[in-house]
């Protein structure tokens, strides 16, 4: 009984994570002797959290069954429009909970557009992605604004107990809530059952577009967060920050054992995964190997960490 | 249980064991150490900056290293500052992919006691972001000589077009705007019409379809202009495509690699650029100078540069490596890069 215990805790998919995350700390160090410090390794994290935030909110809703390619859009649109209307005169302490409201609109336009049309949300959201991207760029053409209040700039630079940055300790925050909404309430529950089988859902009087116009909401929201942040560490807002994101953030969500079709996932995970990708990285340019070096070496993790646990998964079905 | 914790067991120890092999790399004592940053992995035209680079840091005892982002995004480079300020590297050189974007990221690094000199491009406007800037000769008077040659090419009069790379690039932007400070200043350039700004994004096929383009729209079109490599050669398989190398001019920024065949059939009548070698040799030995000599900077000072002629600081610490290069038939297989 006991016996069975222990494997059922070591077959968990947070175990896979947790011991990822370990490898990567221990090859880090073995790569480079200048990985092994604390105060860099979490200062690293400051440069991929704004991902990370965003990753969050999108593991809630690639549980529900859908995906959204306009979170790096989003984000540089919120905060292009928030810089717009700061260069116009208007203080930034008024101008973040704008930024928020713009991100979680830009949000809902995508939920709308989903759940109306019944169009899949990869190409929705594909669509939204140049959109909103352009309209940044003609919102304030090429050049970046900046100029920036000094309370508002330097967000990565700014710690908790000391050593802890906020960008990362709000990851860790929501990171936490997610899970607990997931695991322990009833919310979570209809929405991992949104993603096993809307049509079910649906019959038992879940209001299946409701929740999924919702969980695009939170990532718009997400994103203006990060978005935000982004202009605090850059101390700048330009339309092409954040190119590219999206993958890094769907790597991430599926890294952390997040199902892409949906049903079963873990912001704890995600946030697992958030190490492994900023531990592994930053290793492999302390060695000064390549960025594609780096992705490549990412997307074979992916791909290996992947098969493992679905490997796990039949395991576990067999002996627990 | 106790199987599978085995089995984890040397699995790790196999990670580790594979990546053990060749780590260890420590600082030597009394050395100094020199990272460069390009623009990003996989553009010939760095490699002579590289390769410059890293003969002048060593033949001054130094250790050099070169890491480079995969992409071009404003962002891409920070991550990899900020590795080299944790390994504590006496210079950052680098060729920065955004004017501001960096300026946090670098200042960090110069609080840490790091030089850092801008190489090939500067954050121009941002001066006091890094120490020095290495560039590979005068871009205004490169810009200034070029749409001198090209124009006498065409007679002084007629419409042209140019091939830039994207909307937003700073070299070319500025190339553009010094051609048309000749054409509305200069008597002699009034002949001169520019007729559109086609960007080709530097990429080889669009930059070839842009061309083909104009020459479609434009058929009395008498000149192509392009201050970027890709959008040189674009204008020349373009033109030579359409068996115009007659009545069209096509000239620009071209490294000689490139530009050789189409020099040498005629369709290009030549083309300017700097000796990129000689960039990146210069910035080393500046590194060597500031980190290990100490010198102060200051407007006019001259500096002795091994192999080559001394060269002179300009305001804002801007050090120009060379004079630009003008590549023609005659001298075009004396270079490679």
């Amino acid at each position: 009984m006991n016996k069975q215990k222990t494997l059922a805790f070591v077959l968990r998919p947070s175990f896979t994570i947790l011991s990822f995350i370990l490898i990567s700390i221990i090859v880090g160090s073995v790569m480079s002797p200048y990985f092994l410090d604390l105060w860099y390794l979490l200062n690293s994290t400051t440069i991929y959290a704004e991902l990370g935030i965003i990753a969050l909110a999108f593991t809630l809703l690639m549980i529900a069954g859908e995906i959204d390619l306009s979170i790096a859009s989003t984000m540089t649109l919120s905060a292009c429009v928030i810089s717009r209307m700061y260069e116009a005169g208007l203080p930034m302490g008024l101008l973040i909970p704008v930024a928020l409201i713009i991100g979680s609109f830009l949000g809902a336009i995508n939920g709308l557009i989903v759940t109306k049309t019944r169009l899949p949300s990869l190409i929705v959201t594909l669509g939204t992605m140049s959109l909103y991207r352009g309209i940044a760029q003609v919102l304030i053409g090429d050049k970046s604004v900046s100029g920036f209040p000094k309370w508002f700039v330097g967000i990565d630079n700014k710690y908790f107990l000391k050593i802890i940055p906020v960008p990362l300790l709000i990851l860790i925050v929501f990171a936490i809530l997610f899970e607990l909404l997931l695991t322990k309430t009833f919310y979570g529950r209809k929405l991992i059952s949104v993603g096993l089988n809307s049509n079910a859902a649906t019959y038992s009087l879940v209001h299946v577009d409701k929740y999924k116009v919702e969980l695009f909401v939170l990532v718009g929201l997400f994103s203006a967060v990060a978005g935000v942040f982004s202009m605090s560490r850059l101390h700048l807002a330009k339309y092409n920050i954040g190119i590219g994101g999206e993958l890094d953030v769907i790597t991430m969500v599926l890294l952390g054992g997040t199902a892409f079709e949906g049903g079963r996932g873990s912001t704890l995970g995600t946030a697992g995964a958030f190490f492994i990708i900023v531990f592994v990285r930053t290793a492999m340019m302390l060695r000064n190997m390549s960025n594609h070096a780096q992705m490549a070496v990412v997307g074979g993790l992916l791909i290996v960490v992947l098969m493992l646990s679905s490997l796990i998964e039949s395991i576990r079905n067999k002996f627990c | 249980m106790k199987k599978f914790l085995t089995v984890f067991l040397v699995l790790l120890l196999c990670a580790s064991a594979l990546f053990a092999a060749g780590a260890k790399e420590t600082k030597k004592e009394g050395s100094f150490s020199v990272a460069y940053i390009p623009i990003t992995s996989g553009i010939p035209y760095f490699d002579p900056i590289i390769e410059g680079m890293k003969e002048s840091v060593e033949l001054n005892g130094g250790i050099f290293s070169m890491i480079a982002p995969s992409e071009v995004t404003p962002t891409s480079q920070i991550p990899l500052i900020k590795t080299q300020i944790q390994k504590k590297v006496d210079v950052i050189c680098i060729s920065p992919n955004s004017v501001d974007a960096l300026n946090p990221t670098l200042d960090e690094a110069r609080a840490k006691g790091i030089v850092v000199i801008t190489v090939n491009d500067d954050i121009i406007g941002f001066e006091d972001h890094r120490d020095a800037t290495v560039l590979s000769a005068d871009y205004d008077q490169l810009a200034i000589d070029s749409f001198k040659k090209f124009s006498a090419l065409m007679d002084y009069k007629g419409d042209f077009v140019v091939i830039s790379s994207t909307t937003d690039a700073p070299f070319q932007n500025n190339q553009i705007r010094i051609y048309k400070e000749i054409m509305a200043n200069e008597s002699k350039f009034k002949g001169m019409n520019m007729l559109d700004i086609l960007y080709g994004n530097d990429e080889p096929l669009k930059s070839l379809t842009e061309s083909e383009a104009a020459l479609q729209k434009y058929p009395n079109l008498n000149g192509i202009i392009s201050p970027t490599t890709v959008g040189v050669i674009g204008a020349a398989q373009a033109v030579e495509n359409a068996n115009r190398q007659r009545s069209v001019v096509a000239y620009g920024l071209g490294t000689p690699n490139q530009s050789r065949n189409y020099i040498k059939n005629g369709v290009l009548d030549g083309a300017m650029l700097w000796d990129t070698y000689r960039t990146g040799f210069v910035a080393g030995e500046l590194a060597y100078k500031l980190a290990v000599e100490k010198i102060e900077l200051k407007s006019g000072l001259n500096i002795k540069i091994n192999r080559y002629d001394d060269l002179k600081v300009l305001d804002k610490n801007i050090i120009y490596a060379g004079p630009p290069l003008d590549l023609t038939l005659d001298n075009i297989d004396d270079h490679d890069f």
